[in-house]
Protein backbone atom coordinates (compact mmCIF):
# COMPACT_ATOMS: atom_id res chain seq x y z
CA UNK A 1 0.00 0.00 0.00
CA UNK A 2 1.46 3.38 -0.85
CA UNK A 3 1.03 6.74 1.33
CA UNK A 4 -1.08 7.69 -2.06
CA UNK A 5 -4.01 4.81 -1.30
CA UNK A 6 -3.85 5.41 2.34
CA UNK A 7 -4.20 9.06 2.81
CA UNK A 8 -7.45 8.97 0.33
CA UNK A 9 -8.85 6.17 2.52
CA UNK A 10 -7.41 7.89 5.87
CA UNK A 11 -10.79 9.97 6.36
CA UNK A 12 -12.99 7.02 6.37
CA UNK A 13 -10.26 5.00 9.02
CA UNK A 14 -9.32 7.36 11.26
CA UNK A 15 -11.49 6.26 13.82
CA UNK A 16 -11.85 2.96 13.13
CA UNK A 17 -9.73 -0.60 13.36
CA UNK A 18 -6.61 -0.54 10.72
CA UNK A 19 -6.14 -3.35 8.25
CA UNK A 20 -3.08 -5.12 8.03
CA UNK A 21 -1.62 -3.54 5.18
CA UNK A 22 -2.63 -0.27 6.80
CA UNK A 23 -1.08 -1.20 10.07
CA UNK A 24 2.31 -2.22 8.47
CA UNK A 25 2.54 1.13 6.39
CA UNK A 26 2.22 2.69 8.99
CA UNK A 27 4.95 0.77 10.88
CA UNK A 28 7.17 1.65 8.09
CA UNK A 29 5.92 4.89 6.82
CA UNK A 30 6.52 8.28 9.40
CA UNK A 31 4.78 10.68 7.34
CA UNK A 32 1.35 8.66 7.39
CA UNK A 33 1.56 8.04 11.04
CA UNK A 34 1.82 11.52 11.43
CA UNK A 35 -1.09 12.72 9.55
CA UNK A 36 -3.22 9.64 11.33
CA UNK A 37 -2.27 11.13 14.89
CA UNK A 38 -3.13 14.66 13.79
CA UNK A 39 -6.06 13.28 12.43
CA UNK A 40 -7.01 11.37 15.46
CA UNK A 41 -6.12 14.35 18.09
CA UNK A 42 -8.56 16.62 15.66
CA UNK A 43 -11.28 14.38 15.94
CA UNK A 44 -10.82 13.71 19.51
CA UNK A 45 -10.71 17.50 20.49
CA UNK A 46 -13.51 18.39 17.95
CA UNK A 47 -16.02 16.06 20.11
CA UNK A 48 -15.26 17.47 22.97
CA UNK A 49 -15.72 21.04 21.89
CA UNK A 50 -18.52 20.46 20.75
CA UNK A 51 -19.85 19.70 24.24
CA UNK A 52 -17.49 22.59 25.28
CA UNK A 53 -19.61 25.16 23.31
CA UNK A 54 -22.88 24.97 24.05
CA UNK A 55 -23.73 27.31 26.59
CA UNK A 56 -25.01 26.16 29.87
CA UNK A 57 -28.31 27.03 31.08
CA UNK A 58 -26.99 29.95 33.60
CA UNK A 59 -25.66 31.68 30.83
CA UNK A 60 -28.84 31.33 28.77
CA UNK A 61 -30.33 32.50 31.79
CA UNK A 62 -28.00 35.36 32.51
CA UNK A 63 -28.24 36.54 28.71
CA UNK A 64 -32.49 36.26 29.33
CA UNK A 65 -31.93 38.13 32.12
CA UNK A 66 -29.23 40.64 30.38
CA UNK A 67 -32.17 41.12 27.80
CA UNK A 68 -35.03 42.18 30.08
CA UNK A 69 -32.73 45.07 31.97
CA UNK A 70 -32.00 46.39 28.16
CA UNK A 71 -36.12 46.16 27.69
CA UNK A 72 -36.69 47.67 31.19
CA UNK A 73 -34.15 50.66 29.84
CA UNK A 74 -35.72 51.03 26.66
CA UNK A 75 -39.71 51.12 28.27
CA UNK A 76 -38.42 53.42 30.87
CA UNK A 77 -36.66 55.81 28.42
CA UNK A 78 -39.94 55.90 26.23
CA UNK A 79 -42.03 56.58 29.37
CA UNK A 80 -39.75 59.57 30.20
CA UNK A 81 -39.37 60.62 27.04
CA UNK A 82 -42.26 63.34 27.10
CA UNK A 83 -41.40 64.50 30.09
CA UNK A 84 -37.84 64.89 28.97
CA UNK A 85 -38.80 67.02 25.56
CA UNK A 86 -40.57 69.34 28.18
CA UNK A 87 -37.66 69.30 30.51
CA UNK A 88 -35.68 69.95 27.46
CA UNK A 89 -37.49 73.17 26.09
CA UNK A 90 -34.04 75.37 26.82
CA UNK A 91 -34.17 78.02 29.64
CA UNK A 92 -33.82 81.58 28.87
CA UNK A 93 -30.30 81.73 29.14
CA UNK A 94 -29.67 78.99 26.64
CA UNK A 95 -31.83 81.19 24.07
CA UNK A 96 -29.88 84.10 24.89
CA UNK A 97 -26.53 82.16 24.45
CA UNK A 98 -27.92 81.10 21.00
CA UNK A 99 -29.20 84.44 19.77
CA UNK A 100 -26.16 86.30 20.99
CA UNK A 101 -24.11 83.66 19.11
CA UNK A 102 -26.65 84.51 15.92
CA UNK A 103 -26.05 88.15 16.59
CA UNK A 104 -21.93 87.42 16.48
CA UNK A 105 -22.51 85.60 13.08
CA UNK A 106 -24.70 87.99 11.39
CA UNK A 107 -22.09 90.59 12.33
CA UNK A 108 -19.30 88.91 11.06
CA UNK A 109 -21.19 88.48 7.62
CA UNK A 110 -21.60 92.00 7.69
CA UNK A 111 -17.98 92.35 7.98
CA UNK A 112 -17.57 90.45 5.33
CA UNK A 113 -19.57 91.56 3.09
CA UNK A 114 -18.35 95.18 3.88
CA UNK A 115 -14.87 93.83 3.22
CA UNK A 116 -15.66 92.21 0.26
CA UNK A 117 -17.03 96.04 -1.11
CA UNK A 118 -13.66 97.37 -0.47
CA UNK A 119 -11.98 94.54 -1.12
CA UNK A 120 -13.62 94.62 -4.80
CA UNK A 121 -12.63 98.76 -5.04
CA UNK A 122 -9.39 98.37 -4.00
CA UNK A 123 -8.96 95.79 -6.92
CA UNK A 124 -10.68 97.55 -9.80
CA UNK A 125 -7.70 98.18 -11.89
CA UNK A 126 -7.16 101.56 -12.48
CA UNK A 127 -7.74 103.26 -16.06
CA UNK A 128 -4.26 103.19 -17.03
CA UNK A 129 -4.31 99.29 -16.42
CA UNK A 130 -7.23 99.26 -18.59
CA UNK A 131 -5.70 100.77 -21.32
CA UNK A 132 -2.61 99.35 -21.32
CA UNK A 133 -4.48 96.26 -21.40
CA UNK A 134 -6.32 97.87 -24.40
CA UNK A 135 -3.27 98.72 -26.37
CA UNK A 136 -2.16 95.12 -25.98
CA UNK A 137 -5.03 93.48 -27.58
CA UNK A 138 -5.31 95.75 -30.33
CA UNK A 139 -1.50 94.99 -30.80
CA UNK A 140 -2.58 91.71 -30.83
CA UNK A 141 -5.50 92.41 -33.47
CA UNK A 142 -8.06 90.72 -31.06
CA UNK A 143 -10.01 94.00 -30.98
CA UNK A 144 -10.49 96.92 -33.35
CA UNK A 145 -11.67 100.11 -33.28
CA UNK A 146 -15.84 100.62 -34.06
CA UNK A 147 -16.78 102.16 -36.59
CA UNK A 148 -17.72 105.65 -36.82
CA UNK A 149 -21.56 106.27 -36.24
CA UNK A 150 -23.10 108.85 -39.11
CA UNK A 151 -25.47 111.59 -37.69
CA UNK A 152 -29.23 112.08 -38.61
CA UNK A 153 -28.03 115.35 -39.99
CA UNK A 154 -25.27 113.87 -41.83
CA UNK A 155 -27.21 110.80 -42.76
CA UNK A 156 -29.66 112.84 -45.09
CA UNK A 157 -28.38 114.25 -48.25
CA UNK A 158 -28.58 118.15 -49.07
CA UNK A 159 -31.97 117.93 -51.59
CA UNK A 160 -33.58 116.45 -48.92
CA UNK A 161 -33.32 118.80 -45.91
CA UNK A 162 -34.58 121.64 -48.49
CA UNK A 163 -38.09 120.06 -48.16
CA UNK A 164 -37.71 118.23 -44.95
CA UNK A 165 -39.57 121.38 -43.31
CA UNK A 166 -42.94 120.44 -45.31
CA UNK A 167 -43.12 117.39 -43.35
CA UNK A 168 -44.18 119.59 -39.99
CA UNK A 169 -46.36 122.02 -41.73
CA UNK A 170 -48.24 119.11 -43.14
CA UNK A 171 -48.69 117.71 -39.78
CA UNK A 172 -49.86 120.76 -38.71
CA UNK A 173 -52.22 120.56 -41.48
CA UNK A 174 -54.06 117.28 -40.83
CA UNK A 175 -54.33 117.87 -37.09
CA UNK A 176 -56.10 121.06 -37.73
CA UNK A 177 -58.66 120.13 -40.08
CA UNK A 178 -59.44 116.51 -38.37
CA UNK A 179 -59.94 119.15 -35.15
CA UNK A 180 -62.39 121.36 -37.37
CA UNK A 181 -64.16 117.98 -38.24
CA UNK A 182 -64.62 117.03 -35.15
CA UNK A 183 -65.94 120.28 -34.06
CA UNK A 184 -68.52 120.34 -36.57
CA UNK A 185 -69.87 117.25 -35.74
CA UNK A 186 -70.13 117.44 -32.04
CA UNK A 187 -72.26 120.80 -32.29
CA UNK A 188 -75.55 119.92 -31.48
CA UNK A 189 -78.11 120.22 -34.80
CA UNK A 190 -80.67 122.71 -34.49
CA UNK A 191 -84.07 121.03 -34.70
CA UNK A 192 -85.57 122.34 -37.95
CA UNK A 193 -88.83 124.38 -37.17
CA UNK A 194 -90.97 122.72 -39.83
CA UNK A 195 -90.84 118.77 -39.84
CA UNK A 196 -92.10 117.14 -42.32
CA UNK A 197 -96.01 116.00 -41.71
CA UNK A 198 -96.45 112.00 -41.20
CA UNK A 199 -99.93 110.94 -41.36
CA UNK A 200 -101.07 108.24 -38.62
CA UNK A 201 -102.36 105.24 -39.21
CA UNK A 202 -105.73 104.29 -37.83
CA UNK A 203 -104.95 102.09 -35.78
CA UNK A 204 -102.13 104.29 -34.11
CA UNK A 205 -103.64 103.62 -31.01
CA UNK A 206 -105.76 100.63 -30.23
CA UNK A 207 -109.36 101.79 -30.09
CA UNK A 208 -109.64 98.79 -27.11
CA UNK A 209 -106.95 101.16 -25.29
CA UNK A 210 -108.82 104.50 -25.62
CA UNK A 211 -112.66 103.59 -25.24
CA UNK A 212 -114.62 100.46 -24.71
CA UNK A 213 -117.89 100.81 -23.51
CA UNK A 214 -118.78 97.19 -22.18
CA UNK A 215 -115.83 97.68 -20.34
CA UNK A 216 -117.04 101.33 -18.87
CA UNK A 217 -120.04 99.55 -18.34
CA UNK A 218 -118.87 96.77 -16.22
CA UNK A 219 -116.33 98.86 -14.26
CA UNK A 220 -119.32 101.31 -12.99
CA UNK A 221 -121.49 98.46 -12.08
CA UNK A 222 -118.79 97.03 -10.05
CA UNK A 223 -118.68 100.49 -8.50
CA UNK A 224 -122.72 100.64 -8.09
CA UNK A 225 -122.34 96.92 -6.28
CA UNK A 226 -119.60 98.90 -3.65
CA UNK A 227 -120.76 101.82 -3.24
CA UNK A 228 -123.68 102.65 -4.84
CA UNK A 229 -123.62 106.81 -3.75
CA UNK A 230 -120.10 107.00 -5.90
CA UNK A 231 -121.65 105.56 -9.21
CA UNK A 232 -123.03 108.52 -10.44
CA UNK A 233 -119.38 110.14 -9.62
CA UNK A 234 -117.74 107.58 -11.15
CA UNK A 235 -119.83 108.14 -14.44
CA UNK A 236 -119.55 111.73 -14.62
CA UNK A 237 -115.21 111.38 -14.20
CA UNK A 238 -115.22 108.47 -16.76
CA UNK A 239 -116.98 111.03 -19.13
CA UNK A 240 -114.75 113.52 -19.02
CA UNK A 241 -111.95 111.15 -19.54
CA UNK A 242 -113.26 109.88 -22.84
CA UNK A 243 -114.07 113.03 -24.25
CA UNK A 244 -110.36 114.10 -23.20
CA UNK A 245 -109.03 111.08 -25.24
CA UNK A 246 -111.53 111.79 -27.87
CA UNK A 247 -110.10 115.49 -28.17
CA UNK A 248 -106.35 114.57 -27.25
CA UNK A 249 -106.66 111.71 -30.39
CA UNK A 250 -108.04 114.58 -32.71
CA UNK A 251 -105.40 116.68 -32.17
CA UNK A 252 -102.67 114.49 -32.40
CA UNK A 253 -103.79 113.17 -36.00
CA UNK A 254 -103.68 117.09 -37.02
CA UNK A 255 -100.46 117.04 -35.62
CA UNK A 256 -98.83 113.93 -35.72
CA UNK A 257 -95.08 115.56 -34.53
CA UNK A 258 -96.62 118.09 -32.06
CA UNK A 259 -94.94 116.95 -28.57
CA UNK A 260 -97.33 118.90 -26.74
CA UNK A 261 -100.41 116.54 -28.49
CA UNK A 262 -98.75 113.42 -28.08
CA UNK A 263 -98.15 114.20 -24.16
CA UNK A 264 -101.28 115.06 -24.25
CA UNK A 265 -103.01 111.65 -25.57
CA UNK A 266 -100.39 109.88 -23.00
CA UNK A 267 -102.28 112.08 -20.23
CA UNK A 268 -105.51 111.44 -21.08
CA UNK A 269 -104.95 107.58 -21.43
CA UNK A 270 -103.33 107.63 -17.79
CA UNK A 271 -106.36 109.49 -16.22
CA UNK A 272 -108.58 106.78 -17.50
CA UNK A 273 -106.45 104.44 -16.22
CA UNK A 274 -106.40 105.70 -13.10
CA UNK A 275 -109.98 106.05 -13.02
CA UNK A 276 -109.82 101.93 -13.38
CA UNK A 277 -107.31 101.48 -10.88
CA UNK A 278 -109.22 103.60 -7.81
CA UNK A 279 -112.29 101.86 -9.39
CA UNK A 280 -110.69 98.63 -8.43
CA UNK A 281 -108.86 99.82 -5.66
CA UNK A 282 -109.46 97.82 -1.96
CA UNK A 283 -110.41 101.41 -0.48
CA UNK A 284 -113.64 100.75 -2.07
CA UNK A 285 -116.03 99.41 0.27
CA UNK B 1 -142.72 128.66 30.92
CA UNK B 2 -143.61 126.92 28.43
CA UNK B 3 -140.78 128.00 26.10
CA UNK B 4 -138.36 127.49 29.18
CA UNK B 5 -139.41 124.08 29.54
CA UNK B 6 -139.05 123.06 26.09
CA UNK B 7 -135.51 124.73 25.66
CA UNK B 8 -134.56 122.30 29.12
CA UNK B 9 -136.37 119.26 26.83
CA UNK B 10 -134.05 120.29 23.92
CA UNK B 11 -131.04 120.61 25.71
CA UNK B 12 -131.77 117.46 27.45
CA UNK B 13 -132.38 115.31 24.18
CA UNK B 14 -129.47 117.33 22.48
CA UNK B 15 -127.06 115.81 25.57
CA UNK B 16 -128.45 112.42 25.21
CA UNK B 17 -127.83 112.45 21.66
CA UNK B 18 -124.32 113.39 21.80
CA UNK B 19 -123.42 111.09 24.82
CA UNK B 20 -124.99 108.32 22.86
CA UNK B 21 -122.80 108.98 20.02
CA UNK B 22 -119.48 109.84 22.06
CA UNK B 23 -120.51 105.91 23.59
CA UNK B 24 -120.56 103.98 20.60
CA UNK B 25 -117.22 105.70 19.36
CA UNK B 26 -114.31 103.53 20.31
CA UNK B 27 -110.85 104.91 20.69
CA UNK B 28 -107.84 102.21 20.04
CA UNK B 29 -104.32 103.41 19.73
CA UNK B 30 -101.25 101.03 18.60
CA UNK B 31 -97.70 101.50 18.81
CA UNK B 32 -95.19 100.22 16.68
CA UNK B 33 -91.65 100.21 17.44
CA UNK B 34 -89.36 100.91 14.62
CA UNK B 35 -85.93 101.16 13.63
CA UNK B 36 -84.75 102.44 10.48
CA UNK B 37 -86.54 103.76 7.76
CA UNK B 38 -90.26 102.41 8.14
CA UNK B 39 -93.23 102.56 6.28
CA UNK B 40 -97.14 102.73 6.84
CA UNK B 41 -99.82 101.68 4.97
CA UNK B 42 -103.46 103.37 5.69
CA UNK B 43 -106.75 102.65 3.91
CA UNK B 44 -109.77 103.54 5.14
CA UNK B 45 -112.65 103.56 3.18
CA UNK B 46 -114.49 106.37 5.28
CA UNK B 47 -113.01 109.22 7.49
CA UNK B 48 -109.85 110.91 7.67
CA UNK B 49 -106.66 110.33 7.89
CA UNK B 50 -103.56 112.90 9.19
CA UNK B 51 -100.28 111.82 9.24
CA UNK B 52 -97.66 114.36 10.77
CA UNK B 53 -93.73 113.28 11.97
CA UNK B 54 -93.04 112.72 15.34
CA UNK B 55 -89.56 112.03 17.71
CA UNK B 56 -88.93 108.80 18.79
CA UNK B 57 -88.38 105.47 17.14
CA UNK B 58 -92.39 104.45 16.76
CA UNK B 59 -95.81 104.89 14.90
CA UNK B 60 -98.17 106.00 17.30
CA UNK B 61 -101.89 105.34 15.89
CA UNK B 62 -105.05 106.46 17.40
CA UNK B 63 -107.80 105.00 15.64
CA UNK B 64 -111.51 106.69 16.54
CA UNK B 65 -114.06 104.19 15.40
CA UNK B 66 -117.97 105.45 14.75
CA UNK B 67 -119.42 102.03 15.39
CA UNK B 68 -119.10 98.75 16.36
CA UNK B 69 -119.73 98.03 12.39
CA UNK B 70 -115.86 98.30 12.06
CA UNK B 71 -113.03 97.02 13.04
CA UNK B 72 -109.19 97.75 12.51
CA UNK B 73 -106.86 95.64 11.35
CA UNK B 74 -103.07 96.09 12.02
CA UNK B 75 -100.38 94.64 11.85
CA UNK B 76 -96.18 94.78 11.78
CA UNK B 77 -93.84 93.33 9.45
CA UNK B 78 -90.25 94.70 10.55
CA UNK B 79 -90.57 98.26 10.06
CA UNK B 80 -93.63 97.97 7.70
CA UNK B 81 -96.99 98.27 9.06
CA UNK B 82 -100.49 98.29 7.52
CA UNK B 83 -103.42 99.13 9.02
CA UNK B 84 -106.84 98.51 7.22
CA UNK B 85 -110.50 99.52 8.18
CA UNK B 86 -111.98 96.75 7.97
CA UNK B 87 -115.98 96.99 7.31
CA UNK B 88 -118.70 94.45 8.65
CA UNK B 89 -122.29 93.98 7.60
CA UNK B 90 -124.69 97.02 7.63
CA UNK B 91 -121.72 99.64 7.98
CA UNK B 92 -122.36 102.40 5.54
CA UNK B 93 -120.38 106.03 5.22
CA UNK B 94 -121.46 107.22 8.83
CA UNK B 95 -121.14 104.01 10.77
CA UNK B 96 -117.99 102.74 8.91
CA UNK B 97 -116.40 105.63 9.66
CA UNK B 98 -112.97 105.32 11.30
CA UNK B 99 -110.86 108.62 12.48
CA UNK B 100 -106.97 108.41 12.42
CA UNK B 101 -104.30 110.46 13.63
CA UNK B 102 -100.56 108.91 13.03
CA UNK B 103 -97.70 109.97 13.85
CA UNK B 104 -94.70 108.77 12.31
CA UNK B 105 -90.65 109.38 12.54
CA UNK B 106 -90.00 111.73 9.84
CA UNK B 107 -88.69 109.41 7.40
CA UNK B 108 -91.69 107.40 7.36
CA UNK B 109 -92.75 106.56 3.64
CA UNK B 110 -96.52 106.98 4.18
CA UNK B 111 -99.47 105.50 1.70
CA UNK B 112 -102.94 106.56 2.00
CA UNK B 113 -105.66 104.97 0.54
CA UNK B 114 -109.51 106.41 1.01
CA UNK B 115 -112.78 106.50 -0.72
CA UNK B 116 -114.01 109.64 1.19
CA UNK B 117 -111.95 111.97 3.67
CA UNK B 118 -110.13 114.11 4.27
CA UNK B 119 -106.36 113.04 3.40
CA UNK B 120 -103.29 115.20 5.77
CA UNK B 121 -99.49 114.79 5.91
CA UNK B 122 -97.39 117.64 7.08
CA UNK B 123 -93.49 118.02 7.85
CA UNK B 124 -92.83 114.73 6.48
CA UNK B 125 -89.27 113.74 4.71
CA UNK B 126 -90.03 110.41 3.47
CA UNK B 127 -92.33 109.49 0.11
CA UNK B 128 -95.99 110.16 0.05
CA UNK B 129 -98.57 108.25 -1.48
CA UNK B 130 -102.19 109.25 -1.66
CA UNK B 131 -104.73 107.94 -3.17
CA UNK B 132 -108.71 108.79 -3.18
CA UNK B 133 -111.71 109.08 -5.10
CA UNK B 134 -113.40 111.91 -3.82
CA UNK B 135 -110.36 112.70 -0.94
CA UNK B 136 -109.67 116.17 0.24
CA UNK B 137 -105.93 115.93 0.01
CA UNK B 138 -103.73 118.37 1.87
CA UNK B 139 -99.80 117.52 2.18
CA UNK B 140 -97.57 120.74 3.70
CA UNK B 141 -94.22 120.97 4.93
CA UNK B 142 -92.69 118.11 2.91
CA UNK B 143 -88.82 118.11 1.88
CA UNK B 144 -86.75 115.47 0.24
CA UNK B 145 -89.49 113.17 -1.15
CA UNK B 146 -91.48 111.88 -4.04
CA UNK B 147 -94.88 112.98 -4.02
CA UNK B 148 -97.77 110.95 -5.64
CA UNK B 149 -101.30 111.87 -5.47
CA UNK B 150 -104.51 110.98 -7.33
CA UNK B 151 -108.04 111.64 -6.84
CA UNK B 152 -110.92 111.16 -8.92
CA UNK B 153 -112.19 114.79 -8.09
CA UNK B 154 -111.15 115.51 -4.53
CA UNK B 155 -109.10 119.06 -4.31
CA UNK B 156 -105.59 118.52 -3.50
CA UNK B 157 -103.43 121.46 -1.75
CA UNK B 158 -99.74 121.16 -1.91
CA UNK B 159 -97.58 123.91 0.10
CA UNK B 160 -94.41 124.61 1.13
CA UNK B 161 -92.55 121.08 -0.63
CA UNK B 162 -89.08 121.42 -1.32
CA UNK B 163 -86.84 119.30 -3.09
CA UNK B 164 -89.82 117.23 -4.02
CA UNK B 165 -90.58 115.09 -7.22
CA UNK B 166 -93.98 115.62 -7.46
CA UNK B 167 -97.06 113.33 -9.32
CA UNK B 168 -100.43 114.82 -9.38
CA UNK B 169 -103.36 113.04 -11.63
CA UNK B 170 -106.87 114.06 -10.87
CA UNK B 171 -109.43 113.95 -13.12
CA UNK B 172 -111.85 117.00 -12.06
CA UNK B 173 -110.39 117.97 -8.76
CA UNK B 174 -108.78 120.77 -8.57
CA UNK B 175 -104.84 121.10 -7.47
CA UNK B 176 -103.76 124.18 -5.78
CA UNK B 177 -100.11 124.67 -5.45
CA UNK B 178 -97.82 126.66 -3.04
CA UNK B 179 -93.78 126.99 -2.82
CA UNK B 180 -93.70 123.93 -4.64
CA UNK B 181 -90.24 123.38 -6.14
CA UNK B 182 -88.32 120.24 -7.12
CA UNK B 183 -86.42 118.54 -9.89
CA UNK B 184 -89.93 117.46 -10.84
CA UNK B 185 -93.57 119.27 -10.43
CA UNK B 186 -96.21 117.15 -12.78
CA UNK B 187 -99.65 117.77 -12.77
CA UNK B 188 -102.39 116.49 -14.80
CA UNK B 189 -105.81 117.22 -15.01
CA UNK B 190 -109.15 116.68 -17.22
CA UNK B 191 -111.20 119.39 -16.22
CA UNK B 192 -109.80 120.09 -12.89
CA UNK B 193 -108.61 123.69 -12.53
CA UNK B 194 -104.29 124.03 -11.93
CA UNK B 195 -102.97 127.32 -9.72
CA UNK B 196 -99.76 127.16 -9.23
CA UNK B 197 -98.04 130.13 -6.90
CA UNK B 198 -93.90 129.73 -6.63
CA UNK B 199 -90.82 130.58 -8.00
CA UNK B 200 -89.97 127.33 -10.40
CA UNK B 201 -87.37 126.15 -8.06
CA UNK B 202 -84.05 125.77 -9.54
CA UNK B 203 -83.02 123.19 -12.39
CA UNK B 204 -86.53 121.37 -12.17
CA UNK B 205 -88.92 120.79 -14.59
CA UNK B 206 -92.55 121.94 -14.61
CA UNK B 207 -95.44 120.49 -16.41
CA UNK B 208 -99.01 121.74 -15.98
CA UNK B 209 -101.36 120.01 -18.68
CA UNK B 210 -105.01 119.58 -18.51
CA UNK B 211 -107.82 119.17 -20.93
CA UNK B 212 -110.80 121.86 -19.76
CA UNK B 213 -109.26 123.15 -16.80
CA UNK B 214 -107.45 126.57 -16.28
CA UNK B 215 -103.93 126.98 -15.60
CA UNK B 216 -102.52 129.56 -13.57
CA UNK B 217 -99.12 129.92 -12.76
CA UNK B 218 -98.02 133.14 -10.59
CA UNK B 219 -94.41 133.67 -10.18
CA UNK B 220 -92.23 136.47 -8.83
CA UNK B 221 -89.88 138.39 -11.12
CA UNK B 222 -87.09 137.14 -10.04
CA UNK B 223 -87.47 133.64 -11.28
CA UNK B 224 -85.71 131.95 -13.50
CA UNK B 225 -87.55 129.65 -16.19
CA UNK B 226 -87.96 128.74 -19.83
CA UNK B 227 -91.27 128.68 -20.35
CA UNK B 228 -93.69 127.03 -23.30
CA UNK B 229 -97.64 127.78 -22.68
CA UNK B 230 -100.20 127.01 -25.66
CA UNK B 231 -103.79 126.04 -25.34
CA UNK B 232 -105.58 124.51 -28.57
CA UNK B 233 -109.07 126.21 -27.68
CA UNK B 234 -108.77 128.71 -24.81
CA UNK B 235 -106.54 132.05 -24.60
CA UNK B 236 -103.17 132.43 -23.36
CA UNK B 237 -101.86 135.08 -21.20
CA UNK B 238 -98.44 136.32 -19.99
CA UNK B 239 -97.43 138.97 -17.88
CA UNK B 240 -93.71 138.65 -18.12
CA UNK B 241 -91.13 139.89 -21.10
CA UNK B 242 -89.75 136.60 -22.09
CA UNK B 243 -86.50 136.63 -23.96
CA UNK B 244 -87.12 134.43 -27.01
CA UNK B 245 -85.60 130.93 -27.81
CA UNK B 246 -84.49 128.74 -30.50
CA UNK B 247 -87.49 126.47 -30.54
CA UNK B 248 -89.28 124.44 -32.78
CA UNK B 249 -92.52 125.71 -30.50
CA UNK B 250 -94.59 127.58 -32.45
CA UNK B 251 -95.56 130.92 -31.22
CA UNK B 252 -99.12 131.95 -31.69
CA UNK B 253 -100.70 135.39 -30.20
CA UNK B 254 -103.25 134.59 -28.23
CA UNK B 255 -103.12 130.82 -28.26
CA UNK B 256 -99.26 130.29 -27.32
CA UNK B 257 -96.04 131.70 -26.51
CA UNK B 258 -92.39 130.63 -25.15
CA UNK B 259 -89.38 132.30 -23.95
CA UNK B 260 -87.00 132.46 -21.42
CA UNK B 261 -86.88 134.71 -18.27
CA UNK B 262 -83.39 135.37 -16.29
CA UNK B 263 -81.06 132.51 -16.54
CA UNK B 264 -84.02 129.81 -17.56
CA UNK B 265 -83.05 127.27 -14.76
CA UNK B 266 -86.10 125.80 -14.75
CA UNK B 267 -88.22 124.48 -17.55
CA UNK B 268 -92.09 125.27 -17.11
CA UNK B 269 -94.50 123.50 -19.93
CA UNK B 270 -98.03 124.47 -19.82
CA UNK B 271 -100.71 123.43 -21.85
CA UNK B 272 -104.42 122.87 -22.19
CA UNK B 273 -106.54 121.27 -24.71
CA UNK B 274 -109.25 124.59 -24.19
CA UNK B 275 -108.83 125.50 -20.95
CA UNK B 276 -107.55 128.93 -20.50
CA UNK B 277 -103.70 129.52 -19.49
CA UNK B 278 -102.09 132.76 -17.44
CA UNK B 279 -98.67 133.31 -16.37
CA UNK B 280 -99.10 135.83 -13.60
CA UNK B 281 -96.09 138.09 -12.61
CA UNK B 282 -96.68 138.27 -8.78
Amino acid sequence: MTCAELQQVLPEIVDRDWSDEQEKHLQTCSECAGVVSDLQLIAKESHSLQGSEEPSGRVWQLIQSELNQQQEELQSIAQQAPLLRESDEPSERVWNSIASVLNEYEADGEAIALAARQLQGSEEPSPRVWNSIEIALREEGLIRRPPRERSIVAAFPRWRWQTAWLLPVAVALIVGVSFRLHRDNAEPKHFAVNKPVVPLPDDFVPKGDLENADLDRQMLDEVASRAPGLRQRYENDLHNVNSYIQDAEQSLRANPNDEEAQQSLINAVEQRSMLYQLAADHSLP
Amino acid sequence: MRSRQYETKLALVVLLITATVAMAETRKEFRFPVSGKASISVTNVYGPISVKSAPGGQVFVVAILHSDKVEVDQSQSGDRIDIVSHLLAGADMQSGQVEYDIQVPIETAVTLHTTTGALTAEKLQGDITVEGAAANVSLRDIANAHVHVKTLDGPITLANINNGHVEVTSISGNVVMTSVNGPLVQVNSASGQIRYDGDFGYAGVYMLSSHTGDIEATAPSYASFDVSARSEKGKVENDFTLEPKHTSFVVKAGSAFAGTMNKAASSVKLFSMSGKIHLKKR
